[in-house]
């Protein structure tokens, strides 16, 4: 163990010293803007690692390691047992694994507690308020900081050393108070687009398709219906936030322009969400797809975890959901996929989401230092690279190289973020209404269900939302 | 000579501290904090606010409905358990080969734990490969496949299905358990007079039975109307709140950190259980007969 700590030392004492030589000509720290600019940055990372010897890959990543190690002792994770609580959808089978490494490096051990995911923001708040935490716990940040209370259970971590590693920290600063309260998984997610299977649809005529208007998309439902037997659109309404995706998409694609000043006007109780014709449009659109005959009959009892088994036996043909699902799919199926947004009232723009995915140390805990230095641990490139080498994606972190995105989700950055296509949905937007959202998406489950039309659904979900504002103690709901 | 032992009693005092920590502080924190805006981000400084909070449930459609559902559950299974238990019963209790085995499978529901049964039907409800559509295409009546527990219309009934397959088995011992106690001898009097095998059964059988009826009926309802496991783990409430019964709502309020109502929901469902349960024992007491 001394052995190994002294190791550390020297290498720290030797990285610092380049690294200092080499801060005159380095710029890997540079900021973004916003999340969907953070894909781009990342990309421009990737690539400038691709044209570099593998040797050299291999000392950046020994050195983000040891930068990121910092002067921490990391000696405190020796025998502990760190519990890390997710959800079914949040957990990637990558995290054993880098658990393992940790375990073999530092002599701690993870104890993932995997919650499925209609459960989990529930649990979450039951767990913060009644001080049975877990040490870390995953979840969506910052959009989710209000619902969660951030301000009274976590940990504020603007102050880690991992920081100084991200690559786009502005994203991640709460609204409120500008602290960054989790360590990000990514630097840019919730590409919510239709991921459909290639041949399938080539099957049907229909070639990498990209429509420009909601008609082209319906033609293309309309095309897989008649000259195939899949299911032209999938839904997995048992876990209602796969759902929302549509509405909390397409509501903020259509409002365009006006997004913003209608999310004002909706947290100063100036409007009211029947109020707005776009959300009604909108979920009358969505209405009208299960009324055609476009969405599987199931729709009401399978899960997301189903989907990627309906897809892969070809039973589907498209699914809206976000590009995790995707790149989960393409490493255990030998499937194609591709991509495109809805062109919601006929605005070819990737929602996507102002929001990350983090790991946040929750202040009832029972090992905070120990919960901080296994974050330390955890941002390392050798544990993130880990991650990113069966999940290739948007890494948070400058040193970790974030692989080859698969190629449906490149092809959203190129189509669509790149070019400035694309929007925040509104969850991010509305982040202090996030709490009572749970309850729309129900009704959106129910509008799925036959059982209300898009104008009952606003009219029931009104009451619920003044109310859930007014417990919060907004003034201008009191 | 019987020598009676007495000791002080002060030996007690540990467990009725506990007793009053853990179970009548919080019931009477409960009960003054359901009158309170009490909420996650106001912890410390709840306000009164009268009955604002029981005013405002009765305004709440979502409410209502898990009222309806959980009144429509428990009186459901209650009636179900109630009769499918006596059938099984008397089954087993008159001569037929292999009732011990019997006994045992009907039982074993009862012993397993309600996440296992859930996740199992919820395999068997599946609207595709599902067990029970699996056989009704084989029977040929393709026509009245459905998404058992994705149709708002049947999800319900599933549950209630699922709670009365799970205790029946239960309420069958119990039963078991008196008729086993009723004297042979009052059969063989009766059969003497002529009675018919109906007329023992409305006679003897059922007033003698009494007592456990009212033990089956009374744990039944007051199981029905505080139900949460089957719901939660089967349809979690849903689709949408079409399966919401009260304590899955209690469970929601108080995730949003509305502390003050959900005290409130659980006063009214604790004053539902309690005015039900004296009423039903009261009445099926009366009814008992001495043997």
């Amino acid at each position: 163990m001394r052995n190994k700590v002294a190791k550390k030392l020297l290498s720290v004492i030797l990285v610092a010293s380049m690294a200092v030589g080499l801060a005159a000509c380095g710029n890997a720290g540079e900021e973004t803007q916003g999340g969907a600019d953070a894909a781009e940055n990342t990309e421009n990372v990737e690539a400038e690692n691709d044209t570099e010897e593998s040797d050299s890959a291999e000392s950046e990543a020994s050195e983000g390691e040891t930068a990121a190690a910092g002067e921490a002792d990391f000696s405190i994770l020796e025998g502990k047992t760190i519990a890390f609580m997710t959800s079914q959808a949040k957990y990637f089978e990558a995290y054993q694994t880098m658990a393992d490494a940790i375990e073999a490096d530092y002599g701690c051990t993870v104890e993932f507690q995997v919650i499925p995911d209609d459960e989990y923001t529930s649990m979450t708040n039951l767990k913060l308020s009644t001080g049975e935490v877990p040490d870390v716990f995953e979840q969506n940040f910052p959009s989710q900081n209000v619902t969660i209370n951030v301000y009274d259970y976590c940990e504020d971590l603007s102050n880690e050393p991992w920081i100084s590693r991200l690559i786009n920290p502005d994203l991640l600063k709460d609204m409120k108070d500008g602290k960054i309260y989790a360590l990000p998984k990514e630097s840019s997610s919730g590409y919510q687009a239709v991921y459909y299977n290639k041949q399938l649809l080539e099957d049907c005529g229909i070639t990498d398709p990209n429509p420009k208007t909601y008609q082209e998309f319906l033609d293309i439902l309309k095309a897989v219906k008649e000259n195939s037997d899949a299911t032209p659109f999938l839904q997995t309404n048992a876990d209602n936030w796969t759902t929302q995706i549509y509405m909390t998409g397409g509501i903020a694609v259509a409002l365009g322009d006006n997004a913003a000043a209608t999310y004002e006007k909706l947290l100063n109780n100036e409007i009211t969400w029947s109020e707005i014709p776009e959300a009604e449009e909108i979920l009358q659109k969505y209405i009208d797809l299960y009324e055609a005959g476009y969405v599987n009959e199931d729709n009401l009892s399978i899960g997301y975890d189903d989907a990627a088994a309906i897809m892969a036996d070809g039973k589907a043909a498209m699914y809206l959901t976000i590009e995790q699902w995707a790149i989960d799919f393409e490493n255990n199926y030998d499937i194609e996929l591709g991509s495109f947004a809805i062109p919601h009232n006929d605005i070819p723009n990737l929602p996507t989401g102002n929001y990350v995915q983090g790991l946040f140390v929750p202040n009832g805990g029972s090992q905070i230092e120990e919960a901080k230095a296994f974050l330390q641990v955890w941002s390392m490139p050798k544990y993130q690279n880990i991650y990113y080498e069966s999940n290739p994606g948007f890494p948070a972190f400058n040193d970790v190289d974030g692989g080859a995105v698969t190629p449906c989700v490149q092809d959203l950055v190129d189509n669509y973020i790149s070019t400035g296509q694309y929007s925040y949905e509104i969850n991010g937007q509305l982040a202090d209404a996030n709490g009572c959202f749970n309850d729309l998406w129900n009704l959106y489950v129910e509008a799925a269900a036959g059982t209300k039309n898009a104008g009952e659904v606003w009219e029931s979900f009104q009451p619920i939302y003044t109310d859930y504002m007014e417990q919060q103690g907004y003034e201008a709901f009191q | 000579m019987n020598k009676k032992k007495f000791y002080p009693n002060y030996f007690t005092f540990p467990a009725v501290i506990l007793f009053i920590i853990f179970y009548c502080i919080p019931i009477i924190a409960g009960f003054f904090m359901s009158f309170t805006d009490w909420h996650i981000k106001r912890l410390l400084t709840p306000k009164f606010v009268g009955f604002k909070n029981f005013i405002r449930l009765f305004g709440d459609e979502h409410f209502i409905l898990a009222l309806k559902n959980t009144v429509l559950f428990a009186l459901s299974t209650t009636i179900g358990i109630v009769i499918l238990g006596l059938l099984l019963a008397l089954l087993l209790n008159s001569a037929v080969k292999g009732k011990a085995f019997f006994r045992t499978v009907f039982y074993l529901p009862a012993v397993l734990s309600l996440i296992v049964i859930g996740i199992m039907f919820k395999a068997v409800f599946k609207m595709d490969g599902g067990i029970l559509n699996n056989i009704l295409t084989v029977l040929g009546l393709q026509s009245l496949t459905n998404d058992w527990l994705g149709n708002p219309k049947t999800a319900m009934f599933c549950i209630i299905f699922v709670q009365i397959w799970k205790w029946s088995g239960f309420a069958m011992a119990i039963y078991l358990a008196g008729l086993q106690g009723i004297s042979a001898d009052y059969y063989e009097a009766a059969t003497i007079d002529g009675a018919t095998a109906l007329q023992k059964f409305r006679n003897i059988t059922l007033p003698l039975l009494m007592p456990a009826f009212t033990v089956v009926i009374t744990m039944n309802t007051i199981g029905g109307f505080k139900v949460f496991e089957q719901v939660y783990v089967m349809t979690n409430g849903g689709p949408g709140f079409s399966t919401q019964v009260l304590s899955t709502y209690i469970y929601s309020e108080f995730s949003k950190g509305s502390l003050g109502r959900s005290s409130a929901m659980s006063l009214l469902l604790f004053l539902m259980i309690s005015t039900i349960a004296v009423i039903l024992n009261t009445a099926l007491r009366k009814r008992e007969v001495e043997m």
